[in-house]
């Protein structure tokens, strides 16, 4: 079939997921091992996905390491989120994880082990035992490619159990018929194709926007692509202000030096070679936690002392540590800041700034993995047709920061939870309606506009502006002045982009067209961030405000929803859940977060 | 003669989870493909289709791959990466 000039071919499933890292390809296992029709769509690879990057494991209270409780697992969560995490999603992700955990082995994750032959469990920054008292050991890994095992694992498995998988397909839009998804629109790269797929439910497992800052350890593809398509069918998403930052990122290049190299007496300097931490944090120094390292060296950039042409970036020293030392307790940053950053580091520092890590924002849900919105009463209200999982879902499990080791266990409880929800969903008999062509035509549209696009400014450079303006304007120095200024300079980039100009008007292999439509993406969703992030008058987790420095729970213990709405953001509210679902574990009452 | 569509392919198939591989692989192959034979850009094919986690092995030189075009193709690309850091100090994607 022919509209407008493109080739529509099209599809019916049961099931489609967006999205083909750790979440995506768990739902899909659990999705086509029950036998539904499943169909998975991805941009890249499935082993390429950016969950390859996860090499620090997964947190779950086995206790094969000495004693350990899920119930201390959730508290630490809780208390890691600063109470912003939802606890009856939070106790069913703690609860639900060593089942989850135990089934990745059964399908082949080749976990490491005690001499004993269980799951070897390392202790992780957060992870504690009897509530804050003793350091758990809670995280399982697969030596230091635990990511890659579990994406190698799920791949194989689905493809077993005969998923159907689309790659180097991008996916468009969602299918929306009033308020319930029927499906989604895809662009199949190599043929140039428009594949429409109508299905009973589309999961999306898109993965985070790190993109969408100038300095990020995402890789290249994390666009947030399911992210904008949730906004574009005019729904919100949930706490986007809040983004982690990682204090060492080599400058220009985003790979991390690991924290372990100022625990070993690495330490910073600006411009004028001061050891600026010294001012900061007298204690502590260069040791300090995260986020106070983080938000030092950004006002040392900020005052006009940081290095480099555009004074924009921190020096991290180990010359003085001498290449013995270096080599046994820092294995590896030799070569990766020989590689990564050009650097001797027995003889130069290490260029870094704070760089983005992980979204704790992303598509509201349940802990089943269903979409959520808000009447104009303030209730939830379940989109039918439509899940999220993964770092593209809100649930909220990690509410205003993340623990380590406990990304790779949301994909997996959630991917996990989602495919049995949708199951559930199908046995009670939804039905995939016919699409109606009328509902494709808004993503053919925008298609055709921006393959078109016919103006003076080059899609790298709209993005060069917006990633800078982030990193400016929202990063980990935030005050009303600051994001301000943000709201502006995005709102300045948003209108380039009206300008902006795609050179090939090809449909096969158009890369050129495909980073102009996730350059769409990533603007809508800097768009919502620093708007919710300007209107959020407290200090929560990641999210730190100079002007309004302590957390305010009386007004402000509640998840932003953020909504594109013509030209402008409109911002609404969403209680916490403090009730954690079950009698089996009691509601962790707010208090100081201080470890 | 390479056609627009394979090296669009190439480009987007450099595009890879790890950020780390990003950095070496995307600015490479997006400025010095003008500059490879044909050799090189069947060396470069059969790289991209390896796993993320053997790539980053052959780069940070934890080993040595046994396909010697491939061996070659990493070394330029390595060099290429610092020659460029150095020219136009604190550039990056």
């Amino acid at each position: 079939m022919n509209v407008s000039g493109y080739t529509i071919v099209d599809h019916a499933y049961d099931v489609v997921v967006v999205g083909a890292g750790g979440a995506g390809l768990r739902a899909c296992l659990g999705l086509a091992e029950a036998g539904l029709r499943t169909a998975c769509i991805s941009k890249v690879f499935p082993t390429r996905s950016h969950t390859v990057a996860a090499q620090g494991g997964m947190s779950a209270a086995l206790g094969n390491m000495g004693e350990d409780d899920w119930r201390w697992h959730m508290y630490d969560t809780v208390k890691g989120s600063d109470w912003l995490g939802d606890q009856d999603s939070i106790a069913y992700m703690c609860r639900e994880a060593p089942a989850a955990v135990i089934e990745l082995e059964h399908y082949g994750v080749p976990f490491s082990r005690t001499e004993e032959g269980r799951i070897y469990q390392r202790a992780f920054g957060g992870m504690t035992t009897h509530y804050g008292q003793g350091q758990a050991q809670r995280t399982c890994a697969a030596a230091d490619r635990t990511g890659h095992a579990i994406l190698h694992t799920l791949y194989q498995q689905s493809l077993r159990h005969q998923a159907d998988f689309f790659i180097e397909y991008f996916a468009l839009d969602l299918v929306m018929s009033g308020s319930e998804c029927q499906g989604v629109v895809a662009w199949c790269l190599d043929t140039g194709e428009i594949h429409v797929f109508s299905a009973k439910v589309v999961i999306l497992a898109t993965g985070g926007y790190g993109r969408a800052y100038f300095s990020a350890t995402s890789a290249h593809t994390c666009t947030g692509d399911g992210n904008a398509m949730v906004l574009r069918a005019g729904l919100p998403l949930q706490d986007m202000e809040f983004v982690q930052f990682h204090p060492t990122g080599i400058y220009g290049s985003g790979c991390l030096i690991t924290e372990g190299a100022r625990g070993e007496g690495g330490f910073l300097t600006n411009r004028d070679g001061e050891r600026f931490m010294e001012r900061y944090a007298p204690n502590a120094k260069d040791l300090a936690s995260r986020d106070v390292v983080s938000r030092s060296m950004t006002m040392e950039i900020r005052a006009g002392r940081g290095l480099g042409s555009e004074r924009d970036h921190i020096n991290l020293h180990l010359e003085h540590l001498g290449a013995e030392v270096l080599a046994e307790r820092l294995p590896g940053i030799s070569e990766t800041a020989k590689v990564f950053a050009g650097v001797d580091v027995t003889r130069q520092p290490i260029p870094v700034l704070p760089t983005v890590h992980y979204n704790m924002g992303g598509i509201p849900t349940n802990y089943h993995g269903e979409c959520l919105e808000q009447h104009g009463d303030g209730c939830d209200r379940i989109v039918p047709g439509l899940m999220a999982i993964g770092e593209a879902a809100c649930v909220s499990v990690h509410g205003a920061n993340r623990l380590g080791s406990n990304s790779l266990l949301d994909l997996i409880v959630f991917g996990r939870a989602a495919a049995q929800r949708a199951c559930e969903l199908l046995a009670e008999g939804a039905v995939s309606s016919e699409i109606n062509r009328a509902d494709i035509e808004p993503a053919l549209s925008r298609l055709d506009r921006l393959r078109h696009a016919d103006g003076g400014s080059s899609t790298a450079s709209i993005r060069l502006e917006m990633q800078r303006t982030m990193q400016d304007n929202c990063a980990v120095f935030r005050t009303r002045e600051v994001l301000d200024q943000g709201v502006a300079g995005i709102s300045a980039v948003q209108q380039r982009f009206t300008d902006v100009c795609t050179r090939d008007r090809t449909l096969v292999w158009n890369t050129d067209l495909l980073e102009t439509l996730e350059l769409d993406n990533l603007l809508g969703q800097a768009r919502v961030t620093v708007e919710a992030a300007r209107q959020r008058e407290e200090s929560r987790g990641a999210h730190a405000r100079e002007d309004f420095p302590e957390r305010d729970d009386e007004n402000w213990l509640k998840h932003t929803l953020a909504y594109l709405d013509g030209d402008g953001v409109r911002l609404a509210y969403r209680a916490v859940t403090l009730e954690t679902g079950t009698t089996e574990v009691d509601s962790v009452p707010p208090k100081a977060r201080v470890y | 003669m390479i056609t627009a569509a394979r090296l669009a392919r190439l480009k987007w198939r450099a595009r890879r989870g790890a950020r780390e591989l990003d950095s070496l692989l995307l600015t490479f192959v997006e400025e010095q493909w003008q500059n490879l034979d044909d050799v090189a850009l069947g060396a470069l094919e059969r790289l991209l289709e390896e796993q993320d986690p053997v790539l980053l092995d052959w780069f940070l030189q934890r080993q040595l791959p046994a396909d010697a075009a491939i061996r070659q193709l990493i070394d330029q690309i390595l060099k290429y990466t610092c020659r460029r850091r150095q020219g136009v100090a604190g550039v990056g994607r």
